[in-house]
């Protein structure tokens, strides 16, 4: 068969890209910098340290928190390649916005031929997305709130989360799942976009 | 452990000639998914088969190109074009 005629499916979405599995790692990474943050904080509720060791924990948290907030922003990014949003927005080129002038097309006309509604791939993997965390995210919420409820009752290990700061930062784990999961979940399992092609 | 099933998005099994009647018609992906209303992503997603087009899309992509859906679409492999056209497999003329 020639290769300019791809009348088959090609299967690329079962490749494990590079591109994909980068996307993975970012994904782990987020979710355990925020892990980082909660154990570090734990420590520095729990242990005692010198004030040298203090500020070495405390720029190693801050560090923490910046990796967190970094990740997050690209995790939440891909919500906006992979249509997650109801807008399928497209960034005109400027010889493309340049005709349009042109033509006497207005810059609020223009705006609206560039932002159209989601296409109806893009309404499925926003479905599927939200399908799927709702499957993780429920179990989550409940875990969560009988740990609260029941945990300080029945375990007394110092190291559990007891104190307020503890228990809002798990707290802030739930909202952060519920806010990102579906778009993880699109990025994990999303093919590779389609590049640009010249025109 | 059962085995993960290797593909549940709709898209796989779905065959299409997309690319190539995109190709003879001298369209980008960007024009075919302005006229189409979708986006130019998903031309691409359709082409290299990892999204099938709904049925009503599908219809639309026959109106545009004014063929019949089984020359467009299939659940067989599709034959090439080009062996369509000359009758016979450019591989086997290759071997002689």
């Amino acid at each position: 068969m020639s290769a300019i005629e791809p009348t088959h499916p090609t299967g690329s979405s079962a490749e494990q890209s590079k591109r994909r599995r980068w996307r993975r790692r970012q994904i782990i990474a987020t979710y355990a910098f925020y892990a980082a943050v909660v154990v570090l904080e734990s420590v520095r509720a729990h242990v005692a340290l010198d004030s040298g060791a203090r500020r070495v924990g405390l720029a190693v948290f801050a560090l923490a928190v910046l990796a967190f907030l970094v990740s997050l922003v690209w995790l939440v990014a891909p919500s906006v390649r992979y249509g997650l949003s109801n807008r399928s927005h497209r960034q005109p080129a400027l010889a493309e916005l340049k005709a349009l002038r042109e033509q006497g097309v207005s810059a609020k006309q223009a705006a609206a031929m560039f932002n159209r509604p989601a296409d109806e791939r893009q309404r499925a993997i926003r479905e599927h997305a939200r399908a799927v965390a709702y499957q993780i995210i429920g179990p989550a919420i409940y875990l969560v709130a009988l740990y609260l409820i029941f945990a300080p009752q029945f375990f007394n290990h110092p190291w559990l989360p007891s104190s307020e700061t503890e228990q809002v930062g798990l707290l802030v784990g739930v909202v952060l799942l519920f806010s990102t999961l579906p778009a993880a979940v699109i990025a994990w399992s999303e093919p590779d976009p389609v590049p640009d092609e010249a025109t | 452990m059962a085995k993960r099933r290797p593909e549940t998005k709709p898209g796989a099994g779905i065959y299409n000639r997309l690319a190539v009647l995109r190709a003879d018609r001298g369209l980008s992906r960007q024009q075919l998914a302005d006229a189409l209303e979708i986006n130019y992503q998903t031309v691409g997603f359709i082409e290299r088969g990892d999204y099938a087009p709904s049925l009503e899309l599908a219809m639309r992509i026959c109106e545009l190109f004014d063929l019949p859906m089984e020359s467009i679409f299939s659940l067989r492999p599709l034959k090439p074009l080009s062996e369509i056209l000359s009758g016979h497999s450019p591989l086997e003329a290759t071997r002689g």
